[in-house]
């Protein structure tokens, strides 16, 4: 097995060098046997490198520990759950995965566009093969998932992290994968594009979808992995502005104003070159992360996985900034915008603030992380750069966003007049006041950060129920149709707009989640048993401390009861689990009492068997299931903006019909597959 | 003024306040702190009065100790050997003293990092953020030193 899946990247090596030439032949001596080779070499590339990622599950489920990769990231006593999705888990695995998922995303392009936009894809289909070509080099000579022991191969596995046997990382790295990687695929459409001169609206339309499909995996991800801290790590927040998670969030902040200002160009034939850096700077962004988390760049203090893959990365990002924006200077001239920005009153001027306040946060962010590693290279001192420096800027910055998705959407394209201002404004503006007088006088909430926060989130919900009475109440005179039909086709004929009014008011929830933070309350004490601590409106007792053990692992269990406001809530369980292996791994149990309001959140933090003694951490954490909340209405806005329309009797359509289909049912699942075990 | 003198000043502006901003947002002693092996501390004491810093090294096997019934922690950091700038300071240790919840990682022989103060006479590192490391594993060791 270990051949096979080596000989099957070696063949998807061959393959995809192949198909990149065949692509470009077959157009440039305009051969249609060419053409349609080079489609088949985008699909069997998807076959070798399915072939070498099943092995590898293979592998790992057969527990074949000559494999160093298999010995490093699992142990026989594994579920076999566990052990298959160990795949990822590792660097060398997770490329393999990188580049399978590239080819899954690159094969369902081609076909889409096997009979369209004939000009651009063999310049895409190129692209993406160049791509496929580096990743499959740099297992070839640098990550090899299937290196073997030579001698002396052991017997059983060092065993995974227990932290990463959890729900969440078995959802949370496909689906930030799959937004990640879902990026390369309008970047090899802009290349296209620019490489061939077909710079009208065409490649726009061609991958509009594939934006949103990767901006929705990308922020299920993020979602997902902020939800892994919370209930896994037991520090009782989601996001630390840890440089992993970093380098997932560039990416999504140029790819929402990616995502914006494209509109403008459908719209207004405007910021053409614009968007074209956007997606080149989006693509370089999840180059630049992947790089990030596996070369050691960034924790120079710890550098954990010190390897070469590092230069590869900057050599292939180096080339990729060449290219690129090579081809963008020589193609400048197309590029002129159609027309000019009329006033600073209209939707296409709130949308370029959109995106410079978009690509700041995304400069800031990565001048954060970044910053220590430049320091060292320039004076050899080592720094760190502190999660204050990213508060600091990004909640002002994070307060203009929201400001601008309750705007943007309502002033008209080219100018708004001082009527329209007025007929849209009147309604939020007076919402929001009241909102205010409400959250100063009636809950005493005077710190402005969150403050401001609400106060904005009840503006823009109000701007977006606002949309939605308008449009209906619109149709119930027009039409003459029920509130429930003018309702429901009023968001069926503009499922985009719609759509994006729901993804938004997901956007506003989450909001509120984050405003929640600046009243989160904290505690750590020392109890007997019998004895009790109050926090909030909580008082926990600690009952008893347990001491069990299942053969995997000890399990000290602290039992304590809540009462909340006075009233029995029952009890929770905190814990520490030693595990076996990897030897003397200890992982925390976090135990917590969930509500919209706020969630009542247990640690252990130690305990001491002698005296009967447990230190218990203890935090309340106002609104967190906001940001949670939120991203499933992001979800559902998702689902109804990237529906295909059913007009267009196109001879792909069913292909396109069946994508957003599948995109939408497989991240429900995956979901559904989360929450079912999380909460079991 | 032509256009391209307006962009220019414009641009400079915008890039002058944004930079001095940034620069004064890194001053705050809480957002940057400097990084050092435990054998700089020991060889230089003098250096880091009334500076916090961020020390890394070894738990020392079986310094551990801590005050029963609460969470003051005291325990030695050692050298990192193959990092160590003064060889003179290996075979020395660090005085660490924390109070607080201490991560699961936290064992003799550990990677730490602290975060703190050394007291006024030198003697004891007083540290207010404690990151430990299990023997390097990527991804979860990266991910363990999120904020303890």
């Amino acid at each position: 097995m270990t051949d096979l899946g080596y000989y099957a990247i070696l063949a998807t090596f061959v393959v995809a060098t192949y198909t990149a030439l065949a692509a470009i032949l077959g157009h440039l001596k305009q051969s249609p046997r060419l053409a349609a080779s080079a489609q088949y070499g985008a699909f069997a590339t998807f076959g070798t490198l399915t072939i070498s990622s099943a092995s590898l599950v293979y592998l790992f489920v057969t527990n074949d520990y000559s494999v160093k990769y298999v010995q490093h990231y699992s142990d026989r006593s594994m579920p076999l759950f566990y052990k298959a999705t160990s795949f990822w888990g590792g660097q060398d695995g997770s490329l393999l995965f990188w580049v399978w998922v590239l080819s899954i995303w690159g094969a369902i392009a081609v076909y889409q566009n096997r009979n369209k936009n004939r000009e651009i894809m063999p310049y895409t289909i190129a692209t993406l093969m160049v791509i496929v070509i580096f990743f499959t080099v740099l297992m070839l000579f640098q990550a090899n998932p299937f290196e073997t022991y030579l001698a002396g191969a052991p017997t059983d596995g060092r065993g995974l992290n227990p932290l990463l046997q959890n729900p969440y990382m078995v959802t949370h790295p496909p689906s930030l994968y799959l937004g990640y990687i879902g990026w390369t695929i309008p970047f090899t459409f802009a290349i296209g594009a620019l490489a061939h001169g077909k710079l009208d609206y065409s490649w726009i339309s061609a991958m509009r979808r594939w934006c949103l499909v990767a901006w929705f995996f990308l922020t299920v991800g993020l979602t997902l992995g902020g939800l892994w801290a919370y209930e896994e790590l037991g520090w009782g927040g989601y996001w630390a502005w840890d440089p992993v998670e970093n380098a997932a969030f560039f990416p999504w902040l140029t790819g929402t104003a990616f995502i914006h200002s494209v509109q403008v160009q459908e719209r207004r034939g405007m910021y053409k070159a614009w968007n074209l850096v956007l997606i080149i700077v989006t693509f370089i962004l999840t180059l630049l992360g992947t790089m990030m988390t596996r070369s050691g760049v960034v924790q120079s203090v710890h550098a954990f996985a010190q390897s070469d893959i590092g230069t590869y990365f900057f050599a292939f990002i180096i080339l990729t900034v060449v290219v690129s924006f090579g081809l963008l200077l020589y193609r400048m001239e197309a590029l002129r915008p159609q027309q000019g920005l009329e006033s600073i009153l209209s939707r296409e001027f709130a949308f370029l603030v959109n995106n410079w306040i978009l690509l700041a946060a995304a400069f800031l962010v990565l001048f954060g992380t970044l910053f220590p590693s430049l320091y060292k290279g320039v004076t050899g001192h080592e720094v760190n750069v502190g999660a204050t420096f990213f508060n600091t800027w990004m909640i002002p910055i994070g307060m203009v966003m929201l400001f601008l998705t309750g705007v943007g959407p309502l002033l008209s394209w080219r100018k708004s007049t001082a009527a329209t201002v007025q007929q849209q404004f009147t309604l939020p503006v007076v919402v929001a006041a009241i909102v205010a007088v409400g959250l100063w006088f009636g809950l005493d909430i005077t710190n402005w950060k969150p403050l401001a926060t609400l106060v904005l989130c009840a503006f823009v919900t109000s701007t977006i129920l606002q949309e939605f009475y308008r449009g209906t109440r619109y149709r119930m005179r027009n039409a003459k149709e029920n509130v429930l039909d003018a309702f429901i086709t009023l968001v069926v004929r503009a499922r985009r707009r719609y759509g994006g009014y729901v993804i938004h008011f997901g956007i506003v929830l989450m909001f509120v989640g984050f405003a929640g933070e600046a009243f989160k309350l904290e505690e750590d004490k020392t109890l007997k048993e019998g004895e009790s601590v109050s926090i909030g409106r909580y008082a926990v007792t600690l009952q008893q401390l347990r001491f069990e053990d299942d053969g995997q692992k000890t399990m000290i269990t602290a039992d304590v009861a809540v009462k909340k406001a006075g009233a029995d809530m029952g009890e929770l369980h905190p814990a520490k689990w030693a595990y076996r292996k990897p030897e003397d791994q200890v992982t925390t149990e976090v135990s917590k009492m969930m509500s919209l309001r706020d969630d009542l959140y247990l640690v252990l933090g130690g305990y001491d068997a002698e005296n009967r003694l447990a230190t218990l951490q203890l935090k309340v954490n106002p609104l967190v299931n906001f940001v949670w909340l939120g991203c499933t209405f992001t979800m559902f806005g998702f689902s109804i903006a990237v529906w295909p329309d059913r007009k267009k009797q196109e001879a792909t359509v069913r292909v396109r019909r069946f994508m957003p289909a599948f995109a939408g049912a497989a991240s429900l699942l995956v979901m559904v597959v989360t929450l079912v075990l999380a909460f079991i | 003024m032509g256009p391209a003198v307006k962009i220019v000043m414009s641009a400079a502006l915008i890039l002058g306040s944004g930079g001095y901003l940034l620069a004064e947002s890194l001053r705050d002693p809480d957002t940057l702190t400097y990084f050092h092996g435990a054998d700089v501390v020991i060889a230089q004491p003098g250096q880091f009065k009334d500076q916090r810093i961020r020390m890394g090294g070894h738990v020392a096997k079986g310094s551990i100790m801590q005050k029963p019934g609460t969470l003051e922690y005291q325990f030695e950091v050692e050298p990192v050997a193959a990092m160590a700038k003064f060889p003179e300071a290996l075979g020395k240790t660090v005085t660490v003293r924390y109070t607080g919840v201490v991560p699961d990682t936290f064992k003799d022989d550990a990677e730490v990092i602290v975060a703190g103060r050394l007291t006024p006479n030198g003697a004891v590192f007083e540290a207010n953020e404690l990151v430990a490391k299990c023997p390097s594993k990527y991804e979860a060791a990266e991910k363990n030193e999120k904020k303890y």
